[in-house]
């Protein structure tokens, strides 16, 4: 594995800290494309919100003219339903563009690099799809949410009934309740976590393959995702904590000291709200940072799934790249 | 471009080694499963204190000491161990398994000193020292980042790095004795040194590492290496009909015995 990575010939299956390190180093090689394209996604982001807004802002205006009050609040009501194409456009957008980079990073570690731009221009067909997909993953969290959380009240709530009871005749009520509450809430907090992680590792890379497979849609690219991660839950959690870990002292800098400093402004209004707004850009900064580091992680990992469950690197040694393309 | 940053040592007898840099998503793969292995002793630790500290407070003397006396005692010891444990757990495993700690050993990547000898007790211990330091902050973390040679403060005054551990062969090859036999047949009939190293290197990897694929796609790289080596070996008609695992396997053990 190593002695490949000196040839600079493929790669094959890496170690998760080697996933997380080869996608900062391609984050720090190409920093400028990487972060110029957060940006652009993080800008349409905003531009969907700021959209909605007024869209509402001047609908509400229009109805409070004609109908006064009922008016305002009929107009705001069409005004949301008017907003949400301008936001959903935005976050398709969004979606889409941060892709763009794991397609980046992917492309490079097959040596078949391409430009920002040669990337936008084959994902950029499939707007539609990337947005379909974000709510086909909305809809899958949201039901393994559900599903999990009742699944965790049960189990959670039956084990610290039985601590209490238990504990409670051996020893004493106070005792027993504590303890039952603190085990029950434990084991709850712990299973809606363990299994919200699976889930989400199981569909991690999901719009890294609509972005780099040229046939794939929505759906596709989902059990696409799902069935590329399926012997390696462990190994994307330990990728999953490194970049968490690794990330941290940025999003230290620009997202939780500005949070603790807002809590010690004094309660002047003016000073408070210049310091609310430079905090959320703060925020917004870090998030783009960020962003750039978990898409090409994304993209590693796909070529190291890809290697490890399909040979990927085998092909490519042998067909020196040329006839590839087409079948990524 | 190389993904990983790599460092050669010169040796006093003018030998170079090349050492693959560990980077900095392996530090901290080992980082975060070593906290969790000493972030499990020092709550084993906590919990065998308070029960001791709870026995004691219920009781006035313990074998004729005060229990106030026994209390100061015990929460002496409690102290003294979490700090051993903590600058303990990395200094001793360190030592012990030459520079690697259970999180290392996990993430493949060991310290050894600057000259390229293992790590001994005195760097293991001045790393371990300074590790609050560089944990402060994240003081340790932008060292790692930022330098050449991925070194952290406590790495520059022990003198130490971090590398690549010598990968393991990962996975046995298993080759059946039917394909060790067409082998035997394979070298009768064919110039087994046609196959290079990197060749050979690509068949036994292949054979340890189909497993984890999945059928479809091992069936496809399969036909496609077997494909190109009986072209390569220009193998007109094979001895038996064989299915091209079968095939690599005989190719994997007729090299063998032909070297």
């Amino acid at each position: 594995m190593t002695s490949s990575a000196q040839q600079g010939s493929q790669l094959g299956p890496l170690n998760p800290g080697d996933v997380v390190s080869a996608a900062l180093r391609l984050y720090k090689d190409r920093f400028k494309t990487f972060c110029q394209l957060a940006a652009l996604a993080t800008l349409w982001f905003v531009a969907g919100i700021f959209g909605m807004g007024l869209a509402v802002a001047i609908l509400v205006g229009i109805g409070a003219g004609v109908g006064g009050e009922v008016g305002a609040v009929i107009g705001g009501l069409v005004g949301a339903l008017v907003g949400f194409l301008p936001l959903l456009y935005g976050s398709a957008k969004y979606y889409a563009l941060s892709s763009v980079i794991g397609r980046l990073s992917f492309r490079e570690l097959i040596s078949q690099p391409e430009t920002a731009l040669d990337a936008r221009r084959q994902v950029a067909p499939r707007l539609g799809q990337f947005l379909f997909l974000g709510f086909l993953l909305l809809l899958a969290y949201m039901a393994a949410y559900l599903g999990v959380a009742l699944l965790a009240m049960i189990a959670g709530g039956s084990i610290g009934f039985l601590t209490a009871g238990i504990l409670s005749a051996l020893i004493n009520e106070a005792v027993g309740g504590v303890m039952g509450i603190v085990l029950g809430g434990l084991i709850g907090l712990g299973i809606l976590l363990v299994a919200l992680i699976w889930i989400a590792s199981r569909l991690f890379i999901s719009e890294v393959v609509l972005a780099i497979e040229p046939q794939s849609d929505a759906g596709g690219s989902m059990s696409r995702s799902w069935e590329l991660t399926k012997d390696s839950i462990v190994r994307i959690q330990v990728v999953f904590l490194a970049t968490f870990l690794i990330q941290l002292p940025i999003l230290a800098v620009t997202n939780y000291i500005p949070s603790i400093l807002l809590e010690l402004v004094p309660a002047n209004d003016t000073v408070y709200g210049i310091a609310a707004v430079l905090s959320l850009v703060l925020s917004l900064v870090g998030s783009l940072v960020v962003l750039p580091l978990w898409q090409a992680v994304k993209g590693v990992l796909y070529y190291d799934l890809r290697s490890r469950r399909e040979g990927l690197d085998f092909s490519l040694r042998h067909d020196d790249g040329s006839g590839l393309g087409t079948d990524l | 471009m190389p993904l990983f940053n790599t460092v050669t040592i010169r040796t006093p007898e003018s030998v170079e080694l090349d050492f693959v840099l560990a980077g900095v998503g392996s530090r901290a793969v080992a980082l975060t499963f070593d906290y969790l292995c000493l972030g499990a002793g020092l709550t084993g630790l906590a919990v065998v204190y308070s029960f001791l500290l709870v026995r004691l407070l219920a009781i006035d003397t313990l074998l004729t000491i005060p229990s106030e006396t026994v209390q100061l005692w015990i929460t002496a010891i409690a102290a003294i161990l979490a700090f051993a444990l903590y600058v303990g757990y990395f200094a001793l495993f360190e030592t012990w398994w030459y520079g690697q700690t259970p999180g290392k050993r996990y993430a493949k990547i060991r310290v050894i000193r600057d000259d390229g000898q293992p790590e001994r007790l005195p760097q293991a211990t001045l790393r371990s020292l300074l590790r609050p330091i560089d944990d402060i902050l994240f003081i340790g973390f932008f060292c790692v980042l930022l330098s050449k040679t991925e070194k952290r403060i406590g790495d520059w005054l022990a003198g130490t790095l971090v590398v690549q551990a010598d990968p393991v062969s990962n996975g046995e090859i298993q080759v059946s004795e039917r394909s060790q036999a067409i082998g035997k047949d394979l070298l009768a009939i064919v110039d087994i040194t046609r196959l290079s190293p990197d060749d050979f290197a690509t068949v036994r990897e292949f054979l340890q590492r189909r497993q984890a694929m999945s059928p479809k796609a091992k069936i496809l790289v399969s036909d496609q290496l077997a494909r190109r080596f009986k072209d390569q070996l220009a193998i007109e008609t094979l001895p038996t009909e064989m299915t091209t695992d079968t095939f690599l396997e005989a190719l994997y053990s007729a090299y063998q015995q032909g070297k």
